[in-house]
């Protein structure tokens, strides 16, 4: 009876939490700016440009990511963009709900001399739009990463100095957006969707990438401006070029996820090729988020490593499927493929592609 | 009564859709296109002798793959020997861009300015480099002068719009009147280190491994070098048990058919004076 009389105030309390829970927040709470009020994103509000200035007058301010100033979208639009609907009306809200209207921007209680803006974007806040990047488009306009091969080394026994000419060009490539990690990313395993989930669990592995096995990606405007600050398309100011509304507001995952976690970037025999050797489908994408199957196929692989020698890397690729296939065949424990994948995807049944020829 | 009639004709024609989906795909196949390489002589560090050395010439050009074989693709053939192609000099040429700029692009085989880094040096020597730099610095951009640092770093944002990827929209416009009504089913880069370009996951459709297929692959935009250009239209026959590479090794001097490719060759006009002739 008692723990009856128990296990019904639990209930209670419970629906009371819950219940409160959906409660409308109190008004004095900062508000979140939505993209997606028809208000802010149609009519005349459709064009970016409406409210935003490229580039913001703040531009030459110090950066938070340390960059050298360039002009960008540094700070929120001006008051003027806000004004037009916000100070009018029977209960304008920028008078009404001052904690909760400017504290989408800033902080603190803003007076003229010390406006107290936040940083632009505020990070923790959710993000409202995704971007595209064509690499399509991009690998045919940039060159190669050319290494002069075929040019032997001169040994000089005079020479005067010619700093300019003498350098080697610098052909834009991959790298001109993608260089190793300075510090290393939050990463995991990328599940392989198309595998079959079947196989042992997976067993112990202790391996830790290191920041070399990983490259970055522009996290603004900075690559972009170099080329499409204006003239070529898309210009800085066609906001909608590259970045579309999303259906809903998404916190973007900073954890980089792999299929082979144990492939190092750095290694000899990997860091001397160009990238699109193995990022085959790299140069057929124009929209990243669109690509089904791994940017790398297996084949890239196989080039060098599923080979007939002797040497073990140069067949490794084989040497694990034969390993799987006689551990199951003797009944053994089942091999795990932890050369290039960790425990947690070498689990899994190999994948066809893996076997073909 | 209805109802249960469209459920049983739906249900019915479930198993013909997957039929469907099947025959088009029940596999897939990576297909390679291998290098040109010329031979040359290049100094042997350790001999000191002058060897033949085979430097791949084939970089990062794009390859289209299309379904069915040359006979298929006949009217593509066709456009492609019919179709006037401006060569990389002449388009600059006829733009009379100054002597240095083509010289700019040339030295390093370059089509447009976005190929290398445009350093403090090559300002200094290209008038239309110097002329963008000056724009930058001087003309405000939504009220905006450009500091000498970023005008430097992003000449190309103030280059006359023709000079900076008027080619590559010539291009463009080539390989769109050329694919008018046909479409590739994929199109890939040839890389800059191994010289290869592979088209992955090609779908067959039959797993038979007596059953081959006939695709046709080309580049549609001449690649130039060494005063002429070349179209390569190629038939692969792959199957299930059968892969294919294509090496491109021969380069014809005129437009020929070698074994199963057509290779259309152009001799490629000069640019003399401001003008480009035969």
């Amino acid at each position: 009876m008692i723990r009856r009389r128990h296990r019904i105030m639990l209930i209670g309390t419970v629906a009371v939490a819950l219940a409160v829970s959906f409660l409308p927040r109190a008004t004095a709470q900062k508000r979140v700016f939505s993209h997606f009020t028809r208000a802010h994103n149609e009519g005349k509000y459709a064009n970016c440009n409406a409210c935003h200035s490229m580039p913001t007058k703040n531009w030459m301010s110090p950066r938070r990511d340390k960059l050298e100033s360039f002009p960008d979208v540094a700070t929120f639009p001006s008051h003027i963009s806000c004004n037009v609907c916000h100070s009018k009306g029977a209960k304008p809200d920028m008078y009404t709900d001052r904690v909760g209207f400017c504290g989408s921007c800033h902080f603190g209680v803003p007076t003229p001399r010390a406006p107290s803006v936040l940083t632009f974007p505020i990070r923790s806040h959710s993000t409202q739009f995704t971007t595209t990047f064509p690499h399509d488009v991009h690998q045919d306009i940039i060159a190669s990463n050319e290494k002069k091969l075929d040019v032997g080394i001169a040994h000089l026994v005079f020479a005067s100095f010619s700093p300019a000419d003498n350098k080697p060009p610098q052909f834009n490539n991959c790298a001109i957006c993608h260089m190793t990690e300075a510090t290393l990313p939050r990463f995991g395993d990328r599940d392989p969707k198309t595998v079959a989930k079947t196989g042992p669990p997976a067993g112990p592995d202790t391996f830790k990438p290191k920041v070399e096995f990983f490259k970055d990606m522009p996290r603004g405007h900075e690559s972009c401006f170099t080329c499409h600050f204006q003239g070529i398309k898309a210009p800085a100011s066609d906001c909608a070029s590259c970045h579309k509304l999303a259906e809903k507001p998404y916190k973007a995952s900073t954890i980089v996820e792999r299929y082979s976690l144990k492939f190092n970037h750095n290694r000899v025999g990997h860091v001397e090729k160009d990238c699109t050797i193995c990022h085959v489908r790299i140069t057929q994408s124009a929209d990243v988020r669109l690509m089904k199957d791994a940017d790398v196929p297996i084949s890239s692989c196989k080039e060098c490593h599923a080979k007939q020698e002797d040497t073990p890397f140069r067949k490794i690729l084989t040497t694990e499927i034969e390993s799987r296939e006689t551990s199951i065949a003797n009944k053994q424990p089942i091999f795990q493929c932890i050369y290039c994948h960790t425990s947690a995807i070498g689990r899994y049944e190999i994948p066809v592609s893996h076997r073909k020829q | 009564m209805s109802i249960f009639r469209w459920i049983v004709t739906f249900a019915s024609l479930i198993p013909f859709g997957w039929m469907g989906v099947n025959a088009q795909t029940v596999g897939s196949l990576d297909i390679q296109v291998k290098n040109i390489s010329v031979s040359r002589l290049v100094k042997n560090e350790e001999t000191g002798k002058d060897e033949p050395k085979d430097i791949p010439i084939l970089k990062r050009k794009r390859f289209y793959i299309f379904s069915g074989g040359l006979a298929a693709n006949e009217g593509l053939v066709n456009k492609l020997k019919a179709a006037k192609v401006t060569s990389r000099e002449c388009f600059y040429c006829n733009l009379h861009a100054s002597k240095e700029y083509i010289e700019w692009l040339r030295s390093n085989n370059c089509e447009s300015p976005y190929c290398r880094r445009i350093t403090t040096d090559d300002i200094a020597k290209v008038p239309e480099f110097q002329a963008a730099f000056q724009k930058g610095v001087n003309t405000p951009t939504r009220n905006v002068k450009l500091p000498p640092r970023i005008a430097e770093q992003w000449v190309t944002t103030n280059l006359a719009p023709e000079l900076r990827d008027g080619f590559y929209r010539q291009q463009k416009n080539l390989i769109g009147s050329l694919l008018a009504g046909v479409k590739p089913l994929q199109s890939t880069m040839t890389d800059s280190g191994g010289f290869t370009a592979t088209f992955v996951g090609i779908p067959l459709s039959s797993s038979d491994p007596k059953v081959t297929q006939l695709f046709t692959i080309s580049n549609l935009v001449p690649f130039e070098f060494e005063g002429k250009s070349y179209v390569w239209i190629c038939e692969v026959s792959v199957g299930s048990a059968k892969t294919a590479k294509l090496p491109f090794q021969k380069r014809p001097d005129v437009s020929k058919k070698i074994g199963s490719c057509e290779v259309i060759v152009r001799q490629l006009p000069a640019c003399s004076g401001g003008v480009c002739s035969q």
